[in-house]
């Protein structure tokens, strides 16, 4: 099958240069603390931002002769590209100012940005300049809501293909347009996303944060990511008042945001309708309280050390109610931070399986939360109930209904089948990571974690850890596998297949 | 501006094509999932919902659009939908039927009353294109600009004076017309002076209404005494076509169903009927067919129109049209040298954004050839185009003048041709070039 590269080139160049200009404003930041804390990092930022927007300009003039023909074969494509690009320019500050010292390193601690996954390789956080930590929580902000909609939203030029790679970026059962033409859907939602950020920057400043803290952690908080500029994360403020600001936050970003633009416009109904949102809220506060009963549970029995009960948090109910949820929100929504007690390797085996759980089923859909998310284990567990049914009643007509509607079984059997491919591709993974030297459970915790683009994995990788210990290889492998997590796992295949190049 | 199109049939979903690529705002929706889940990757909105339901139109936000066009299959959904549309809200409608009594000027007044400012009827557009091929049988196809003050005209050339000379050079030598694009195998070329027309081509020639027979001279198609029509089933389009025939003619309508055979009597005046099947080709040479006929195939299935067609063409007619629903079949039947297609979903279509483009002052586009545009602006006093004859412009590739109208008369551009302000301009140019072309118009 031919593609239409000159469209293709065209697009990419557009999209390149948008992260061009991006990475321009980190280097104005690093330049800005040139000069108040005498960091010398802004040409590490300023070379990869002439670097990608020379490229850019090339691609978009290598392409600007092109017909408009698209299929969405060019929308898998340009989609899949566009994120291994981004992190492949992305990672230039990074290599550059010296923060890491492999390209393998670099490279996945932008795909950590951009997929929101939030695992970093860095060890000493707390030395790296301000330009470099700026544009590392920028990546997963410009991830979080995708490079895409972001795009589409601030540039006008993309016309044709629109449709297209918007399509193929969305996750969820359906692409939801909030009005006809895409791209006033993707300045809506950037709306919204913008708003709620500046929100959470105000409050982070609030609550105590530095103002450069607060915005580093509201482009982490916004798009679920994870990084963070001190080695402890939200830890290191010892803080209830931010851990508060940071559970709030996680909430609602991983809300479907079509519903924030419903309530905008005073369509009450669609939003309090929304079934996934009831699921959802059903999911954080029934785990919060599954939490504080381990917890209970884990201090009552006698033979826990003293290590892992200090790890537990000092025992009052506060405290518990706060863990729990920080690590409830944190997990679902993919972020990945860690509060002061946030440490459930220390907590004990149990507490380990909820949390893969957790990992895996991620926020609702349309949201920067990773994981499967919830609409997709929704109706997985419905259409569970209604083979149970139909077994018993081989007469009964079963359908599985959401929002009060029936769902169409080709969108039922698309969720088994992403489920299945998940499940192979976590086994996979497990395997594979076993090879490089893992152990077990970090292997587990490693593969989940990536695939739901959450952060913190188990094991020798457990959020006191960073992930700078796997061979080159696994962070060849975990990069893959996030950006295979981040556009729902059909996206990525889909170029891998035989069938997608054959005419 | 915002446009609700109820029934993702093929004439919504043609126009629906033609709005989205214009920039409009488009809601489309339809009852059947189905049909709309096809149509989620064009930059518009789809929508499940019935077009007669207030709920669903109210989802829609009826009350906030600038026009509802229901173009359902069915005439009362179309007019109940419309009626539920303007009492909530919208501010124009329009209405696909099929009845020629609902448009008579005596019923348009009660229309509008109930809330529909428009109707709009295929079966006409039909029968008035199939009247349009027979009046010029040697082109393909006929669209009028500018309010008719220019015609676009395709026209097949195999051995034409035209063929295998460069534009340029029959530009010096005839200025009566104008060749605005090049159909060739199934691209389009909007041809510069170094182009040549070859034979096979079918050229789209752009010429006031007066100078039409020199194009016909040029590509050395002889001209017809057309005196029959042979009309291949007595479908609605035939019985309308027979309303636009030029004066003098004879009608006469194969039926193979007795029914409306009958009808078809009552309906047409001086029309022979007779009782058969087109597709038997001893039944047709019995009909005495000869090159003084025209041969419409007007069947319910688009395959055996073609087939039909192409048998009266060996029995020797002067000139085929066949009715092709099949929007795929289309192309097919060019190549296989069916005179003219008739398609009454896609005229339907094209019409409605006619209207809407006369509505909207703002757009210049008249019509949308596959990879091209045809539009027509005014210039600007003091605007690039007013200062240099048209040679020394230096326009781009794929952009070429059709003709202008000038006080209300259509005339050709050439070379020497230096524009006024305001004058109308038609300009043929490859899709992706209208932005450029719009600036030389500015100041």
């Amino acid at each position: 099958m031919k593609l239409n590269w000159a469209l293709v080139r065209f697009i990419f160049g557009l999209l390149l240069i948008v992260e061009a200009v991006f990475m321009m404003v980190s280097a104005g930041v690093a330049l800005f603390y040139h000069y108040h804390a005498g960091d010398n990092d802004w040409w590490a930022l300023a070379v990869p931002a002439m670097l990608t927007g020379l490229s850019g300009w090339a691609f978009w003039h290598s392409g600007r002769h092109h017909n408009s023909q698209i299929t969405t074969r060019e929308g898998f494509f340009i989609v899949s590209c566009t994120w291994v690009l981004f992190t492949l320019f992305g990672m230039l500050p990074f290599l550059f100012s010296g923060a890491c010292h492999h390209v393998s390193d670099a490279f996945l601690e932008a795909m950590a940005g951009f997929t929101t996954t939030g695992c970093t390789t860095i060890n000493n956080l707390e030395e790296i300049p301000h330009g470099i930590h700026f544009w590392r929580c920028l990546t997963q902000w410009l991830g979080g809501l995708g490079i895409v909609v972001i795009s589409l939203a601030l540039l006008p030029m993309i016309g044709s293909g629109a449709t297209q790679i918007f399509g193929a970026e969305t996750n969820g059962l359906h692409v939801d347009k909030l009005r006809p033409k895409i791209q006033h859907t993707a300045r809506r939602l950037w709306g919204i996303y913008v708003t709620l950020s500046v929100a959470n920057a105000v409050l982070y400043w609030v609550a105590g944060m530095s103002v450069f803290d607060a915005i580093c952690h509201t482009f982490s908080t916004m798009a679920s990511g994870g990084f963070s500029t001190h080695q402890d994360s939200i830890g290191y403020y010892h803080s209830p008042a931010i851990e508060y600001v940071c559970i709030v936050f996680l909430f609602l970003t991983s809300v479907n945001f079509n519903l924030y633009y419903f309530l905008g416009i005073g369509h009450l109904r669609a939003f309090w309708r929304n079934e996934e949102l009831r699921w959802f809220t059903g999911i954080v506060f029934g785990f919060t309280l599954l939490f504080m009963s381990l917890d209970g549970a884990t201090r009552f029995f006698s033979e826990t050390e003293s290590e892992q009960l200090s790890a537990l948090g000092d025992g009052t109910f506060l405290c518990s109610l706060r863990t729990a949820l920080f690590h409830t929100l944190t997990i679902v929504s993919s972020a990945g931070f860690q509060a002061e007690y946030f440490d459930y390797v220390k907590w004990g085996a149990v507490f380990w399986m909820p949390t893969l759980l957790l990992m895996a089923c991620g926020g609702c859909t349309s949201s920067t939360a990773g994981g499967l998310k919830v609409v997709r284990f929704v109706v997985l567990m419905k259409n569970a109930r209604n083979e149970i049914l139909q077994a018993l009643h081989p007469r009964a007509y079963v359908a599985v209904r959401l929002n009060g509607h029936t769902l169409a079984s080709e969108t039922v059997y698309k969720v088994l089948a992403m489920f299945s491919i998940y499940v192979i591709l976590a086994v996979v993974s497990i395997f594979f990571l076993q090879l490089l030297g893992l152990s077990f459970d970090t292997a587990i915790g490693t593969a989940v974690s990536a695939l739901g683009n959450t952060g913190p994995a188990l094991g020798d990788l457990g959020p006191a850890f960073t992930w700078s210990e796997v061979p080159a290889l696994g962070k060849w492998y975990l990069s893959l596998l996030m950006l295979v997590g981040r556009l729902e796992i059909f996206t990525v295949l889909l170029i891998f297949s035989p069938m997608f190049w054959k005419k | 501006m915002k446009i609700i199109v109820a029934g993702a049939h093929e004439v919504g979903t043609h126009l629906a094509r033609l709005l989205a690529r214009d920039n409009k705002d488009v809601i489309l929706m339809d009852e059947d999932p189905e049909r709309v889940a096809q149509l989620t990757f064009l930059n518009l909105m789809t929508m499940v919902g019935s077009p007669t339901s207030i709920n669903a139109l109210r989802e829609a936000e009826v009350s906030a659009a600038d026009l509802f066009i229901a173009v359902t299959p069915n005439e009362s959904v179309n007019i109940h939908a419309c009626i539920l549309a303007s009492n909530l809200g919208a501010r124009k409608t329009l209405a696909r039927i099929d009845k020629y009594e609902l448009l008579k000027p005596e019923n348009q007044e009660f229309y509008k009353k109930i809330g529909i400012s428009r109707l709009i009827y295929p079966e006409m557009l039909g029968g008035e294109a199939v009247a349009q091929a027979i009046r010029r049988p040697w082109a393909r196809a006929t669209f009028e600009l500018c309010d008719g003050k220019l015609l676009l005209l395709a026209v097949k050339v195999y051995d034409a004076p035209i063929c295998g000379k460069k534009l340029m050079d029959i530009g010096r030598q005839h200025s009566e017309y104008h060749i605005a694009a090049i159909k060739r195998e199934d691209h389009l070329i909007v041809p510069g002076g170094n182009d040549e027309v070859l034979p096979g081509d079918i050229v789209f020639f752009v010429t006031p209404p007066e100078k039409t027979d020199q194009v016909r001279m040029f590509c050395n198609k002889p001209e017809r005494h057309l005196n029959r029509v042979v009309i291949m089933g007595g479908s609605r389009l035939g019985v309308q076509a027979t309303y636009f025939l030029p004066n003098g003619m004879r009608v006469l309508f194969i039926e193979n169903d007795r029914h409306v055979a009958e009808h078809l009597l009552e309906v047409v005046h001086d029309c022979e009927v007779v009782h058969g099947d087109a597709s038997d080709v001893d039944f047709l040479n019995e009909l005495g067919l000869n090159s003084g006929d025209v041969f419409v195939a007007l069947g319910n299935n688009s395959g055996s129109n073609v087939l039909a067609c192409l048998t009266a063409k060996r029995l020797g007619v002067g000139k085929t049209v066949a009715e092709v629903e099949d929007v795929a079949y289309i192309s097919l039947a060019d190549k296989l040298n069916i005179g003219s297609t008739v398609n009454k979903k896609l005229l339907a279509a094209s019409s409605i954004y006619q209207l809407l483009l006369d509505a909207d002052k703002t757009s210049a586009k008249c019509y949308s050839l596959v990879d091209a545009e045809i539009a027509s602006l005014v210039a600007q006093a003091g605007s690039k185009i007013t200062r240099k004859p048209v040679m020394e412009l230096g326009l781009p590739k794929g952009i070429t003048f059709g003709g202008m109208v000038r006080n209300g008369e259509g005339m050709n551009v050439t070379g020497q041709t230096q524009f006024q302000e305001g004058d109308r301009v038609v300009i043929v140019c490859m899709n992706e070039k209208f932005s450029q072309v719009e600036k030389l118009f500015l100041k």
